[in-house]
């Protein structure tokens, strides 16, 4: 018995001792890290989508070629700007970097919580430099006086996927380029089909959500978020034409429920056979072309955004597709810019984005050499073209960006919600959300 | 007499003492957030002093009204079906019947579920292209292709009904428990009366039942003035603002756009006519028609 106690105590004071040794080893870790970058630690927050996914893949292989150690946390695209925001108010440099679109982005620069990544780009030039890009990716990051603040990681645009067998079944000859070619068509298939096909489908739901492929048909009618003194526009003629439009266009040929579809529903309706058409992101293409999941795998066609007739497309300001970038940026507050600095370099670097186009969904991929390259035409062919079309003449003010911009897309999209479920006409719920927005200017 | 008074309200010290500190810091500290110009998005904003400016917005903001009446009709509603149902059930399982046990614990099961995920579940039931209630309808030869969380005129009512299937459990065990524990001589002195079925619940079961049928309405209305996640999770708050319930605004606010000092002048708000509606009628409920021993032995 008294023996087993004394092992027992042993036992304790072994455990201890281990314990304080440790910690020591810990902190004699952490005081030797080395200054190429050698030993050091970066942590950053990323979107939960395909291209983290590549990236967590190849971690080893940068960690080890770099001796930076890196932590990925991700969290959905929806919850990402709560949570960014959160870290950067409490000023803390928890993350080193955060992957976010430039409708964030540009307003983290305009606020201070990023920085410049120029200067830095200067010093290290390893996996590349920001000519790689392909410009229209790397020129929303760029602001007017030179400075580079997110290294583009994907991206995207807009436009009309249809159904060439439905189309040429119901005798529409021609692809819809005008508003009104677009409700005919609409009309004709989901007539001749007795609404079996819906004729179009868009998401429908509040917020984000109805307002990104909505923004597109504000843009046909000659519409924008802004006038020209940078004042809040959204109830202007062009954009309540625009709203009564888009409301009509899915109430009377839309599928049951759109008015609460989210990407995904749209998507699965389209890729289901339940629409012939659908105004969205040009990410939907690899789904649409997917015979595991999709019915319509090789019968879609892909087209620009119509415009609505007599209004005089002007690609230089006010075009109707969309270009959203989603980047990674480095925080102000980060204790290891450098060591970050080379990771964002490399995580948006050649060897991981052909990776990307190898292994996983990757159709926004960002740098011209591999966007142009054999791999990506083989894999994504069918819509290369209108994939890269309408990025280089997307527009990246397409939504509003900057502080407002999310006040100004929940306001619009309650508006829109309201109008497309009957609650409310056009002029008064725009009308309604532009007193809500009162003083808010361009941002 | 006042000596009597000041030991009385002495006695209250410790707990004040323990309480008082948690909700003066969180009652403070908001209404500080609420007289602030806070938005995450704007560095030194939370430094701006507005004043009343948040809470004179409150006054003339027309999603507020609506989110108020959304919340009004939802709670009433719940909470009314919630509690007829609830007693009805209950009655019926008051008696002795083979399998009792696992009929109870049966009941139970939508209340143990989170919100989110009856939410899901059953907007995915209401499904207007593959949900299975719309197959039920159109077995029944009444259509099927209802969309009903999408239509302003029935969404709010689905909801309700997911809340209702969810919650009615609840006033189901507490009632069945108060039941149980009620005395049998009432009930043997209102037979010998002559006093059956619907006369016998009407003038013995029910008022019997008071403070448990209060208790249970109380805890039931401040549920449903909170609820979010349901709501969230079915509609969004959406089409239009014919769903959106308080708390949904109030997370908008604050969540989606960033503007922290009215969010949190909103719920400072809200919290204060909650309290203010609820804690006359907690005091009635909790302290009037109860046969405490004191005042049943004068009576």
């Amino acid at each position: 018995m008294g023996t087993r106690r004394v092992g027992r105590r042993d036992v304790l004071a072994a455990v201890a001792g281990v314990a304080v040794l440790a910690a020591a080893g810990c902190s004699g870790g952490t005081g030797a890290s080395g200054a190429d970058g050698g030993g050091k630690q970066v942590r950053v927050l990323m979107e939960d989508i395909s291209y983290t996914d590549n990236i967590k893949s190849m971690l080893p292989e940068f960690e080890k070629e770099s001796g930076i150690k890196v932590t990925i946390e991700t969290v959905p695209y929806s919850d990402m700007s709560a949570k960014i925001l959160q870290n950067f108010t409490q000023r803390s440099p928890y993350y080193d970097a955060v992957f976010t679109d430039n409708v964030f982005g540009s307003g983290y620069f305009a606020s201070g919580y990023v920085v410049d990544l120029k200067p830095l780009a200067a010093k290290d030039t390893q996996y590349g430099s920001f000519d790689g890009f392909y410009q229209p990716y790397i020129k929303p990051m760029t602001t007017s006086e030179g400075a580079v603040f997110g290294l583009p990681v994907y991206g995207e645009s807009t436009f009309l996927m249809y159904r060439k067998d439905l189309f040429q079944k119901y005798g529409i000859t021609q692809v819809p380029q005008t508003t009104d070619q677009l409700e005919a068509a609409a009309k004709k298939i989901s007539e001749a089909t007795s609404g079996q096909v819906a004729g179009i489908t868009m998401r429908g739901a509040p917020g984000i959500q109805s307002v990104y492929p909505w923004a597109g048909l504000l843009r046909s009618f000659g519409g924008n978020f802004f006038d020209g003194s940078g004042k809040i526009a959204i109830n202007s003629p062009e954009a309540i034409k625009a709203t009564q439009y888009w409301a009509d266009l899915l109430r009377n040929y839309g599928p049951k429920g759109a008015a609460n579809f989210d990407w995904e529903q749209n998507r699965i309706a389209f890729t289901q056979g339940k629409a012939a058409m659908t105004i969205d992101a040009t990410a939907n293409g690899p789904f649409n072309e997917d015979p595991k999941s999709s019915t319509v795998a090789g019968k879609v066609g892909y087209a620009p955004v119509p415009y609505a007739a007599g209004t005089t497309p002007s690609p230089a300001d006010n075009t109707d597709n969309s270009l959203n970038v989603h980047a990674l940026y480095l925080s102000k507050f980060s204790k290891n810019p450098d060591a970050t600095y080379k990771f964002l370099s490399w995580a948006t670097g050649e060897a991981v984005q052909s990776n990307a186009v190898k292994t996983v969904e990757s159709v926004g991929v960002t740098l011209d050499k591999v966007l142009k390259g054999q791999a990506y035409a083989a894999r994504y062919g069918k819509f290369q073209k209108a994939v890269l079309d309408q990025v280089s003449t997307g527009n990246v003010n397409y939504l509003p960006s900057g502080k407002d911009s999310n006040k100004i897309i929940v306001e619009t999209g309650q508006a829109l919600s309201s109008v497309l479920s009957g609650q409310s006409d056009a002029k008064a719920a725009l009308d309604a959300a532009a007193k809500n927005l009162d003083g808010v200017e361009a941002g | 007499m006042l000596v009597r008074r000041l030991q009385r309200l002495s006695l209250a010290v410790p707990a004040a003492l323990l309480l008082l500190p948690f909700v003066l810091i969180v009652t403070l500290g908001g209404l500080w957030i609420a007289l602030h110009g806070e938005n995450l998005l704007e560095p030194g904003s939370s430094q701006l002093f507005v004043g009343l400016e948040n809470f004179k917005h409150a006054i003339s903001d027309a999603t507020l009204r609506a989110s108020i009446k959304v919340t009004v009709i939802y709670v009433v509603a719940a909470v009314a079906c919630e509690t007829i149902l609830g007693v009805g059930v209950a009655l019926l399982m008051w008696r002795h019947f083979w399998g009792k046990g696992i009929v109870r614990s049966l009941v139970l099961i939508p209340m143990v579920l989170t919100p989110v995920v009856a939410g899901l579940t059953w907007r995915l039931l209401m499904d207007p292209t593959a949900g299975t209630a719309n197959y039920l309808l159109g077995l029944l030869g009444l259509g099927s292709d209802h969309a009903f969380l999408a239509d302003p005129s029935t969404a709010l009512a689905a909801v309700i009904l997911v809340d209702v299937w969810q919650n009615t459990p609840y006033v189901v065990i507490i009632v069945l428990a108060g039941l149980e524990s009620l005395p049998a001589e009432p009930f043997e002195a209102a037979q010998l009366d002559g006093a059956t079925g619907w006369k016998l619940l009407r003038n013995v079961t029910l008022p019997l039942l008071g403070p448990v049928l209060s208790i249970v309405v109380l805890l039931r209305t401040i549920d449903a003035v909170k609820t979010f996640a349901l709501t969230q999770t079915m509609t969004k708050g959406g089409p239009g603002t014919s769903t959106l319930a308080i708390s949904n605004y109030v997370y908008r606010v604050g969540f989606e756009t960033f503007d922290i000092g009215y969010s949190s002048a909103l719920g400072l708000v809200t919290s204060i006519a909650l309290v203010v509606l609820i804690f006359p009628f907690a005091r009635r409920l909790m302290t009037g028609g109860r046969p405490g021993p004191a005042r049943g032995g004068r009576r």
